[in-house]
C-alpha cells in the first residue's frame, strides 16, 4: 500500500486536475454535442446568412429553437458572428407569412393552398399557351436550398423549355463567375479559408469584410496575432471598420482601382518580382474576348501603368501603390486577396475580377498554402444553387452552357427529356427579364427567396413594372410585407431555414447538410414541395418525381458526376456525419479538395502530371492574363451630379433586412439608411448630425438622415442596402457589366441637397 | 503552502518552447502538455497572493504565454487568506 | 480588479480530474439586473458611452469582441425589456458552448465567465494583456 503525504497528495492532485483539463477540450465537446439531453436536441445546420457558411448547431426544445451555438468542428471554429448569434428569433417573427395570400380587388386576402396553387398553375399555363414558354420566368436566389433551386432550373428549362431562369446572385456574384471562367476557364475559387491561416500578405479589396463576413475577417485577424509580421491591404473609398487591422489602407476614387492594380502589376514587374517560369508553363495572353497576345504585349500594355499615373487616376498615393505591390510581390510570402461587391458590382466587374487573378499568376502566387486569389460570396447559397448548379439564363448545371450544343444534349439525356428540348438560345439576364417584365414580353413572373422590389437597381422602375395590371406575379416568401410581397398577385408562405432540409454550398466550395429542426411554422411550405406542386400541376410532375430533397440530392449526383464539380463522393450520409465537404470529391473516400489545379490535392489532376499546377478549366490548360485598361463607372460625377454615390452592407444586418430587422437588439440598431458623409462635405452643405438631406440622381430621390463620419471619402457618400423604408436603390443605376450583366450599384452620380 | 493545477495557454506552436523555460525556471513542475498550445503543470507558493503574483509576473516576461489559468487549488497548512475567504468577500470586476 | 486564487479553496474539497456533468449552474453572487435608462434605440450604444463609461467602451474595442465587432447587444440585449446588465452564461453559447460546458466544472461553482474574465476586455485572465497582437 503507497502512503501519500498530505503534500503529495495535493500535488498529485494538482498535476491530475491540469493534465485533465487539457485533454479535457475533447471531452467536453462531447457533453456540449450530446442529443437529447434533457429533452435538448442539438441539429447540425448551417447559418442562414452570409457567403461564409458558418456551421451551427440549433438547440430544440419542445419543438421551439430556443439557441444556436457555433460547430467547433466546422471551418469557424465554434464561433458566429452578431447576426448568426440571433438567428433563432427570425422563426417566430411577427411578420412571418403563415398562409397563403391572393390578391383580389387589389388587396392580398388570405387563401387556401389549393386555390393559390390552382391560380398559379392556371395563370402560368395559359400564358405559355398564348404567348410561349419564354412568357414566363423564373427569379431565384443564392438563399434557396440546392435541392430547390435546381427544381426550378428543371422544371422551368426542360419542361416549360424557357431560359429565363435567373436568380439574384446575378446581381451580386456574376463578375465573379466571369473573372474565374475567363481567367481559369471554370468558375470557384481554388483555394479555400484555410489558406487564411498561411498567407503572409492579404490584399483585401472592395470588401468591408469586417463588417460582412465577420468570420472570414476574425481568422485573418487571429492570422495576424498569431504572426505579427502579417500585412494587411486594405483597398478601399472608405475607411471602414476592415480598415483597422490595416497596415496600409489606400483610399481612391470609386471605380479607379483597375488602375491601381495595373500598377500593381507594373510595379511587380519592374523590381523583378514575377515568376517568369510559371508564366511560361501555366500563363496565356489576351485582351478583349480573344486568347491572342503574349507576354511581351503584357509588359508593352503595363508600361504605361505606372504607380504616378495610376495615381494621378485614383487619387491616391504613388508610394502606396508601390509599397502594396512589393508587399504582395515580395518572395517567399504567401499572398491571399479576397473582395466581394466593391470589385463585383460593377460595369467592369469582369475586368476587375481579370486584374486580381492576374496578379497571382504573373507572380505564381497561386495553388499553395496561402497563395490564392479568394472571391468571398454574399449569399450562403449563390454558388451551391445558383452558379455550380448552372440556375442562370445562360448555364446549365455543373458548368454547363445553354449555347453549348453538346452540353444541352448532355442534360437531355440527364434529365430524360427528348432531344431538342432544351432552347438553345440563352434566356433574359435579371435586369433584362424585369425590363421585359415592363414591356409586356413577360407576362407571368415567379420570385423565390428574394426581394427585387427593395434589392434591384433603379428599383422604382421595376417596381412599376412589377405592378403592372398585365403582370402576374407570384411570390414565395418567409416574411410578408417585404417590399416586393406587397406587389404580388400570390404570396405563397416559405418553410425558413430551419423548418427544411437541404444543402447550402458557401464560399470556399464547401457544401453541408442542413438538417430540419422544427415543423414549418402556419401553413408554410418548403420551397422544394411548393415546387413539385406546381410542375404537377404544369403536367410536368414526372421531370420532379421527389418525395423529398434526398431524392433530389440522389439526381444531382448523377448531373455533377464528370464534369469538373464531381461531387458524387458527397452522398447524404456523407453530409449527415461531417462537417462540411469541399469539392471536387468524386469518390466515396475522397476527403474532398482544398486546393484545386494542385497535383497531388484535386482528383481531377492526374496523380503524375509533370507539373505542380494544372489549369484543366481551360483547353490549353493555361489561365489567362487578361490585358485589362482602366475605364471608368458608367456615371460619374459632373457639375450637375457632383457627388459619389455608394451603397453597401453594415454588419448588423443582412441584404434587405426581412430577417435581422426581426431579432429585438437589431431591430432599432442601424436599420435606417444614412447618408454617411464627410465632416468636410457636411460643413459645406451645412448638414448637422441627423439633419435630413436629399440624394438625387438622374433615376430618384430619397431623403435620408446625414451621419457624419470622417471615415468617409470626400466627395463620397455611402448609404446601407438594408432599410425597406429608406431604399438606395431609388437612387442606383441599373448599367450593367456587359460581360456578366451584373449592375453597377457600387458607383453613381448624385447630388446633395440640405432638406 | 498553496498548491495549484495550472493550464498554462500559449500562441498556437509555442508550448514545447515555453515548457523549457518554464523547466529551466524551477518555479514550476511541468507535468504534461498538448505540444502545441497547453501546457499542464504544478506551481506552489506560501500563500495565493504570491501565487497571483507569479503568474502574472510569467505573463508580463513571456510574450508567447497568452494566459494562466487555475484547475486547481490545494492547502497544506495554514494561510491566511483563506481566513478572509473564507468570510465571503471576494470583489468583482467593475 | 483582483482575482484571489485562495477564493478557490472555499469549500475545501480536493478534487481530482474534470468531471462533465449537467447544465452550467447560475452565478452565486450576481449584480442585481437593472433595466436600461430611456434612450433613444436607435442611437449607437457609444454614442453615450464614449463619455459615460469611457473605460468600458475602450476595453471592449481594444479586446477580441472589439475587433471582431461582437458588438454590446450580443452580450446585453437591446435597451428594451431584454437588456441584462450582466449576461448570463447560458447567452455566450452561441460562440463559446465549451467554455460554458466548462462551468460545470466543482472548481467553478457559483462562478460565471465573468467571474475570472473582465468584462469587455475580456482576456483570458485577469490583467491579462489585449492579445490583438498588431490590431490597433
Amino acid at each position: 500500500m503507497t502512503t501519500f503525504s498530505r503534500r503529495s497528495f495535493i500535488e498529485a492532485s494538482a498535476a491530475a486536475s491540469a493534465l485533465a483539463a487539457l485533454g479535457g477540450v475533447a471531452g467536453l465537446r462531447q457533453a456540449v454535442a450530446a442529443t437529447a439531453q434533457g429533452g435538448e436536441q442539438w441539429v447540425k445546420s448551417v447559418c442562414r446568412y452570409c457567403g461564409t457558411g458558418c456551421g451551427l448547431f440549433i438547440g430544440v426544445r419542445e419543438g421551439k429553437v430556443f439557441a444556436v451555438r457555433g460547430d467547433k468542428d466546422n471551418h469557424n471554429d465554434g464561433f458566429l458572428c452578431l447576426k448568426g448569434f440571433l438567428l433563432p428569433q427570425i422563426l417566430t417573427a411577427p411578420d412571418r407569412c403563415l398562409h397563403p395570400l391572393v390578391r383580389k380587388e387589389g388587396k392580398l386576402v388570405r387563401a387556401s393552398w389549393e386555390e393559390a396553387m390552382a391560380l398559379v398553375a392556371a395563370r402560368f399555363r395559359e400564358s405559355i399557351e398564348k404567348y410561349g414558354p419564354d412568357s414566363v420566368a423564373f427569379y431565384g436566389s443564392g438563399q434557396g436550398l440546392t435541392e430547390e433551386t435546381y427544381c426550378a432550373n428543371k422544371l422551368f428549362k426542360a419542361g416549360i423549355r424557357t431560359n429565363n431562369v435567373e436568380g439574384n446572385p446575378r446581381l451580386c456574384m456574376a463578375s465573379a463567375v466571369g473573372g474565374y471562367v475567363t481567367t481559369f476557364g471554370k468558375d470557384e475559387p481554388m483555394g479555400c479559408y484555410e489558406d487564411i491561416d498561411h498567407a503572409d500578405v492579404f490584399l483585401l479589396i472592395g470588401s468591408n469584410t469586417a463588417e460582412a463576413h465577420p468570420i472570414i475577417f476574425q481568422r485573418v485577424v487571429r492570422r495576424k496575432e498569431a504572426k505579427r509580421e502579417v500585412k494587411v491591404i486594405v483597398l478601399d473609398p472608405r475607411r471602414t471598420p476592415t480598415a483597422r487591422i490595416a497596415d496600409l489602407h489606400i483610399s481612391f476614387t470609386p471605380g479607379n482601382d483597375l488602375a491601381i492594380l495595373n500598377a500593381m502589376a507594373h510595379v511587380l514587374l519592374k523590381e523583378g518580382l514575377v515568376d517568369e517560369d510559371f508564366i511560361a508553363k501555366h500563363v496565356t495572353f489576351g485582351e478583349g474576348g480573344e486568347v491572342n497576345k503574349s507576354w511581351e504585349d503584357y509588359k508593352a500594355f503595363l508600361a504605361e501603368y505606372t504607380p504616378a499615373k495610376a495615381a494621378a487616376i485614383a487619387g491616391c498615393s504613388a508610394a502606396d501603390i508601390v509599397t502594396a505591390a512589393r508587399w504582395f510581390g515580395e518572395r517567399g510570402k504567401a499572398a491571399m486577396s479576397m473582395w466581394t461587391m466593391g470589385l463585383n458590382q460593377r460595369t467592369k466587374g469582369v475586368w476587375a475580377n481579370n486584374l486580381v487573378h492576374n496578379l497571382h499568376l504573373i507572380t505564381g502566387k497561386i495553388g499553395t498554402p496561402g497563395n490564392t486569389p479568394f472571391s468571398l460570396t454574399g449569399q450562403p447559397n449563390a454558388c451551391g444553387g445558383v452558379r455550380d448548379g448552372g440556375a442562370l439564363s445562360h448555364l446549365l448545371p455543373y458548368g454547363r452552357l445553354i449555347a453549348n450544343d453538346a452540353h444541352r444534349a448532355e442534360m437531355e439525356k440527364l434529365w430524360g427529356v427528348p432531344e431538342g428540348s432544351l432552347n438553345p438560345k440563352p434566356g433574359l439576364a435579371t435586369v433584362d427579364m424585369f425590363r421585359a417584365l415592363e414591356r409586356g414580353d413577360i407576362k407571368c413572373l415567379y420570385v423565390m427567396c428574394t426581394n427585387p422590389g427593395q434589392s434591384l437597381p433603379n428599383v422604382l422602375r421595376y417596381r412599376k413594372a412589377m405592378e403592372r395590371a398585365d403582370a402576374f406575379v407570384v411570390v414565395s416568401e418567409a416574411f410578408h410585407p417585404t417590399r416586393t410581397s406587397e406587389l404580388a398577385d400570390v404570396v405563397l408562405p416559405a418553410a425558413l431555414w430551419a423548418e427544411k432540409e437541404g444543402v447550402y454550398g458557401c464560399a470556399e466550395r464547401r457544401y453541408q447538410l442542413m438538417e430540419q429542426a422544427i415543423p414549418p411554422a402556419g401553413e408554410a411550405r418548403p420551397d422544394f414541395a411548393i415546387l413539385c406542386d406546381l410542375a404537377a400541376r404544369l403536367g410536368y410532375g414526372k421531370l420532379l418525381p421527389f418525395k423529398t430533397p434526398a431524392d433530389v440530392w440522389a439526381e444531382i449526383l448523377t448531373v455533377c458526376k464528370g464534369t469538373v464539380y464531381d461531387f458524387t463522393g458527397m452522398t447524404r450520409e456523407r453530409l449527415k456525419e461531417a462537417h462540411g465537404l469541399l469539392w471536387p470529391l468524386p469518390t466515396p473516400g475522397h476527403p474532398g479538395t482544398k486546393r484545386r489545379y494542385v497535383r497531388g490535392e484535386d482528383p481531377l489532376v492526374p496523380a503524375d502530371h509533370a507539373e505542380r499546377i494544372l489549369f484543366y478549366g481551360r483547353p490549353d490548360k493555361r489561365a489567362v492574363v487578361w490585358l485589362r485598361p482602366q475605364k471608368p463607372p458608367e456615371e460619374v460625377p459632373d457639375a450637375e451630379y457632383p457627388f459619389y454615390f455608394t451603397t453597401g452592407r453594415e454588419i448588423e444586418h443582412w441584404h434587405t433586412a426581412t430577417m435581422t430587422r426581426n431579432c429585438r437588439e437589431l431591430a432599432n440598431t442601424n436599420l435606417e439608411s444614412m447618408a454617411q458623409i464627410h465632416p468636410a462635405d457636411a460643413a459645406k452643405l451645412g448638414l448637422r448630425p441627423g439633419a435630413p438631406v436629399r440624394i438625387t440622381s438622374r433615376r430618384g430621390s430619397q431623403v435620408f438622415r446625414t451621419k457624419i463620419t470622417d471615415g468617409a471619402k470626400p466627395g463620397v457618400v455611402f448609404v446601407h442596402m438594408h432599410d425597406p423604408e429608406r431604399m438606395c436603390n431609388v437612387i442606383t443605376i441599373d448599367a450593367v457589366d456587359p460581360a456578366s450583366k451584373q449592375p453597377e450599384f457600387k458607383v453613381c452620380a448624385v447630388k446633395l441637397e440640405k432638406v | 503552502m498553496v498548491i495549484a493545477g495550472v493550464v498554462i495557454e500559449t500562441h498556437p506552436g509555442k508550448a514545447p518552447e515555453v515548457a523549457v523555460r518554464l523547466a529551466a525556471s524551477g518555479e514550476v513542475r511541468v507535468e504534461g502538455g498538448d505540444g502545441d498550445r497547453r501546457l499542464a503543470v504544478v506551481v506552489s507558493a506560501a500563500t495565493g497572493a504570491e501565487l497571483e503574483r507569479w503568474a502574472e509576473a510569467l505573463l508580463r516576461s513571456d510574450a508567447a504565454i497568452l494566459g494562466v489559468f487555475p484547475t486547481f487549488v490545494g492547502q497544506d497548512g495554514a494561510d491566511p487568506q483563506q481566513e478572509a475567504a473564507a468570510s465571503g468577500r471576494w470583489s468583482v470586476p467593475q | 480588479m483582483k482575482r484571489s486564487w485562495v477564493v478557490l479553496l472555499a469549500p475545501a474539497v480536493l478534487v481530482v480530474g474534470v468531471a462533465l456533468a449537467g447544465p452550467p449552474r447560475k452565478p452565486g453572487k450576481a449584480a442585481p439586473q437593472r433595466a436600461h435608462p430611456q434612450v433613444d434605440p436607435t442611437e449607437a450604444c457609444d454614442v453615450c458611452h464614449t463619455d459615460a463609461t469611457p473605460e468600458v467602451v475602450a476595453e471592449w474595442f481594444a479586446g477580441k469582441h472589439g475587433v471582431n465587432n461582437v458588438k454590446c447587444f450580443v452580450c446585453h440585449g437591446s435597451v428594451g425589456a431584454d437588456f441584462v446588465l450582466r449576461a448570463p452564461a447560458s447567452r455566450c453559447i452561441g460562440c463559446h458552448a465549451e467554455e460554458v460546458a466548462s462551468l460545470a466544472h466543482p472548481t467553478l461553482t457559483g462562478k460565471d465567465c465573468f467571474s475570472c474574465h473582465p468584462p469587455h476586455l475580456l482576456s483570458p485572465h485577469s490583467r491579462q494583456r489585449a492579445t490583438t497582437g498588431g490590431v490597433r
